[in-house]
């Protein structure tokens, strides 16, 4: 393992850097959301530092090294990510890391191994030392991916993240594949309706559905995305991200708990999206350390089954959604889609027609969709 | 535009044929009945027989571009940007086929006026030497502008200009095969590198041992196809592997295949034909998994075509790659039946390649490329840090030589 070049350098301690470098284990944050200010991922930092491609190859050496020598001990150990996962990772760091210009040369050499021009510069937007402890705490820590570039991309968004909001899931975009493919499919008119997405941590179904209703609205008054968080963090990151995608005149971002915010709108809503904590309380503790130890809490535990907050959904969007209204939900598989399809069938009678469990790619049941009558 | 320069030739080349009748010569037979004998002339069969073909494609590339130029100087013309650039861009294309006739054309005048002055009376030796020298000398240029016309009126390939897929995948040889396609797609990049073009990663499966099983890169710029087309086949490889502990020789081998970007509406997918797949590995997923699992494994019905797209960030982009590489490979199929056809029909050494076809064999005990197509040999270990461009020109300048065979063969069954 290379020793890193200054002494007394440790994880979570970088000193002498231009930008504020995260500190691990951020569980301690204010609960204002005046004082949450968010970071900007590392792919927008100007690329104000630099190194020399003899330099950046040492970096990349080691750190593809360093992610070679894990194996697959974490999937042994958590189910976590193995060698080729990291190094995937790794290339995606890469591409954050280096400015745009001279980025697919530098990564052809770096592939190559072609070691002419050693002294070349290269343009970085962080320091080269930040890189050997951001990737050590990757792989010591295993402090999630997201957190350490700043950003998930999502669909074809790229979205701003960082402690205290969760990581957007692959499994999610499908629930925008339903607003589209079920819900303005069927009823086009909801295009122009008032939408909530619950739960919103970093945004991503909110400005995936916003972009989704303009290009249905065909040019017509477009509808409104509502968007809820309890989480301040939650609600500062998602308003900077709504406001990179421009679309603050159409994604209105609000604190508060599930329906409390949207009294307002009660009865009047058009659609009801949300990917609430769905896990039981028991297996966090058995979950990969990426998500377990660095995730917030508050947006993975459901309760003993982890249908606490679902089943607090179903029993509420009734009486939001305005009549035709479309509601989709993530679960966390296969039981609790049945548990809750068994739910409304028994509890709320009558109030909703058309519901579909629908698979996700990896052919697990994985989300609950219907339309009020 | 000189109109009346060009009326002048036109009016000459009239002439031209009106002498060619006035002796009694037809095109073919000029060069085997040979009136007067020319000093150091060299009469071409070839020559004779593609001229009239050639004439008639020429005059009709000059009254294209003739025209084409006219409408550039159109004011509604000029006022549409876009339809300006795809005029001004068939009227370059034009350019040096015209400007070459006109050379032609001019050359073929005073060859004429040339040989004219010689068959005067009364000249005296020296001038009829110098005459003479002319003649030869015109002769040459004319028969050199002549082969360049024919190069410049054979037709293109339509893909020439296409970006592409390139997959490289390991054949036989285990291990060590893997290791061999790993060392081609490094030869690859830096091959675009030098072109500048860009390559991107697509899909790869790593071998164990190092390399790839399969690996996808596309490669984008200028005039990709029309280079890479070349290198589809087998790449055989004998050395001494990395995981061989007696230093013994193995042979093993890697297949490529280039495949030209095809877009939507050249290749249609049926959605129905597509089974869509993700690469979750393990149990709950959703808010139970943090890992970059975006892969996508899609699988087509009809032709059993299976694609695994891994390089992209999110599971949409790596879909719609997946897309993207099933166009291409269905659209190589396609095209492949086409030229497989066209390579039998026309015997053809470097087509764009069979399969199976094994077509370089890479020794590194000799530091030494063999290309089997060219029956020729490079340097390996440059070859290897992309410099392929020797092999490149010399298969596309065999597969000139072909067409140029073809188009006279072809002329002289239509007019024999």
């Amino acid at each position: 393992m290379w020793k890193l070049r200054s002494s007394g350098l440790s994880c979570g301690v970088c000193a002498n850097f231009q930008i504020p470098f995260p500190r691990c284990f951020m569980n301690s944050i204010t609960t204002s959301s005046i004082d949450v200010k968010p970071k900007v991922p590392l792919y927008l930092r100007p690329p104000s530092f630099s190194a020399s491609l003899s330099e950046l190859t040492k970096w990349h050496k080691w750190a593809k090294n360093l992610a070679s020598s894990v194996g697959s001990s974490f999937i042994n150990s958590d189910n976590g990510p193995d060698s080729t996962l990291l190094r995937r990772e790794l290339n995606w760091l890469l591409q954050d890391l280096i400015e745009l210009q001279h980025r697919s040369v530098i990564l052809s050499r770096l592939e190559s191994g072609n070691n002419e021009n050693p002294d070349v510069s290269v343009a970085l937007r962080a320091p080269l030392e930040e890189m050997y402890c951001v990737w050590r705490q990757r792989i010591e820590k295993r402090r999630p991916f997201q957190y350490v570039v700043g950003c998930e991309h999502w669909r074809d968004l790229v979205l701003s993240v960082q402690e205290g909001v969760l990581i957007p899931r692959p499994e999610t975009e499908v629930i925008i594949d339903l607003v589209e493919g079920v819900a303005l499919n069927n009823a086009p008119e909801l295009a122009q309706g008032f939408w909530a997405d619950l739960g919103t941590g970093s945004g991503a179904i909110a400005i995936a559905t916003a972009r989704a209703l303009a290009t249905h609205a065909h040019g017509d008054a477009c509808g409104r995305v509502i968007a809820t968080d309890l989480s301040p963090v939650a609600v500062a990151v998602a308003t900077s991200n709504v406001q990179r995608y421009g679309l603050q005149d159409v994604v209105e971002v609000r604190k508060g708990s599930w329906f409390e915010p949207l009294k307002d709108v009660q009865g009047k809503l058009a659609g009801v999206l949300s990917n609430p904590p769905y896990i039981p309380s028991g297996d966090i503790s058995g979950l990969q350390a990426e998500v377990g130890q660095h995730e917030p809490i508050l947006a993975l535990d459901g309760g003993i089954s982890g249908t606490n907050d679902l089943l607090h959904l179903i029993d509420g969007v009734g009486s939001m959604l305005k009549p035709g209204g479309f509601f989709a939900f993530e679960t966390n598989g296969e039981k609790q889609c049945k548990f809750l399809v068994e739910y409304i069938e028994n509890e709320k009678p009558g109030s909703f027609r058309d519901m579909n469990i629908v698979s996700d790619f990896a052919g697990i049941q994985r989300f609950v969709m219907g339309f009020r009558r | 535009m000189n109109c009346v320069a060009m009326s002048s030739t036109a009016r000459l080349f009239t002439t031209f044929n009106d002498f060619s009748v006035r002796r009694g010569f037809t095109p073919q037979s000029r060069c085997l009945r040979v009136a007067r004998p020319w000093p150091r002339s060299r009469a071409s069969r070839i020559v004779c027989m593609a001229e009239p073909y050639l004439i008639t494609k020429l005059e009709s590339a000059e009254k294209t571009w003739k025209e084409l130029s006219v409408r550039l100087a159109d004011p509604d013309v000029v006022s549409n940007p876009t339809e300006y650039q795809k005029l001004a861009q068939s009227v370059s294309e034009l350019d040096e086929v015209v400007s070459t006739f006109r050379r032609f054309k001019e050359c073929e005048k005073q060859l004429e006026e040339a040989k004219a002055l010689s068959e005067e009376e009364g000249t005296d030796v020296d001038m009829a030497e110098m005459i003479a020298s002319e003649i030869s000398s015109l002769s040459g240029q004319l028969k050199e502008l002549e082969e360049k016309l024919k190069v410049l009126l054979l037709p293109s390939d339509p893909l020439d200009a296409r970006n592409i897929m390139l997959e490289v995948r390991a054949g036989t040889g285990g291990d060590e095969a893997g290791i061999w396609a790993g060392d081609l797609v490094r030869m690859y990049q830096k091959y675009s590198e030098r072109n500048s073009w860009k390559s991107t990663l697509i899909s790869c499966s790593e071998a164990e041992k190092g390399g790839f099983k399969t690996c996808v890169i596309e490669v984008k710029g200028k005039c990709v196809y029309s280079k890479l087309k070349y290198e589809s086949g087998v790449h055989r490889v004998q050395r001494v592997p990395q995981t061989e502990t007696q230093g013994r020789v193995h042979t093993s081998t890697a297949t490529v295949a280039i495949m030209p970007e095809a877009d939507e509406v050249e290749v249609e997918i049926d959605p129905k034909d597509i089974e869509l797949t993700t690469a979750r590995s393990g149990g709950a997923g959703g808010q139970n998994v943090n890992k970059v699992e975006t892969a996508v494994d899609l699988f087509h019905k009809p032709t059993g075509i299976r694609i695994f797209c891994t390089e992209e960030r999110t599971q949409l982009q790596n879909k719609s790659r997946a897309l993207q590489l099933l166009r291409a490979k269905l659209y190589e199929i396609k095209v492949r039946e086409q030229q497989e056809l066209i390579r039998n029909q026309r015997k053809s050494q470097v087509g764009t390649g069979a399969r199976a076809e094994k077509i370089r064999t890479y020794n590194y005990k000799d530091n030494r490329v063999t290309d089997h197509r060219l029956k020729m040999n490079f340097e390996l270990t440059s070859f290897l840090e992309g410099d392929i461009e020797n092999a490149v020109q010399a298969c596309s300048a065999i597969e000139q030589k072909e067409l140029l065979e073809e188009l006279a063969e072809s002329v002289a069954t239509t007019a024999g």
